[in-house]
């Protein structure tokens, strides 16, 4: 509820933020896992794509021309091209997951 | 009142910038020892080695079986600037609710 002028309104959260002058703190995490996995980048890249698409339906999966995988707002990169443990780099923010109510 | 017929919780604004000292003292009262704090032009890195549960395997899908791990001991960055944070550490999730719990009761809150 904010009181704009004489009359109060109901307004949308954000609107009241901004209104307040208020700027939401941006919380970000990256979680790091390490697969054993011999072979290209590209290819454990594709299985994790795959995968994405496969079991988290209720989100668009992309697949962009870096490497780089995104659902939702949530980044997935996976890095050690010619290494036999791969890091895959999970990011996304503190509000999306809320937004989502996914823990 | 519901939204979609899961019960609605309205989620906490978190807002203003990270008090660094509180931060890292609610840090140590988790038994997080090893901190340090590198001063940045924009904010400052906080440096976080913690010791992280045994060496796990999982199995993330019948088809495609992979074996992932988590390093014995994390290395956790977490990236301090005016009006973010990013908290960049292992595959150690009970690890990092905690970091981001006590991260949360150092912002304040709508």
């Amino acid at each position: 509820l904010l009181m704009r002028g004489n009359k109060l309104q109901l307004v949308d959260a954000d609107e009241a933020l901004k209104d307040l002058g208020i700027k939401e703190h941006n919380l970000r995490f990256t979680s790091t896992l390490y697969v054993d996995e011999t072979g290209p980048a590209q290819q454990l890249t594709e299985k994790v794509y795959q995968l994405c698409k496969k079991k988290v339906s209720d989100h668009p999966s992309q697949l962009s021309s870096d490497g780089s995988i995104s659902v939702s707002d949530v980044m997935i990169t996976i890095s050690g091209e010619d290494e036999e443990t791969k890091s895959i780099l999970v990011t996304w923010s503190h509000q999306n997951q809320k937004k989502n109510n996914c823990s | 009142a519901d939204v979609e017929g899961k019960p609605f919780k309205p989620r906490p604004y978190i807002y203003g910038s990270l008090n660094t000292k509180a931060f890292v003292d609610t840090l140590s009262k988790q038994g997080i020892s090893d901190i340090k704090v590198e001063d940045r032009d924009e904010g400052c890195i906080i440096h976080l080695v913690v010791k992280s549960a045994k060496i796990q395997k999982c199995q993330t899908d019948r088809e495609i079986i992979y074996f992932c791990r988590f390093q014995p001991k994390e290395d956790i960055l977490i990236q301090v600037e005016q009006g973010s944070t990013h908290i960049m550490c292992g595959g150690d999730e009970t690890l990092r609710i905690k970091i981001r719990d006590s991260l949360l009761q150092c912002l304040q809150k709508l």
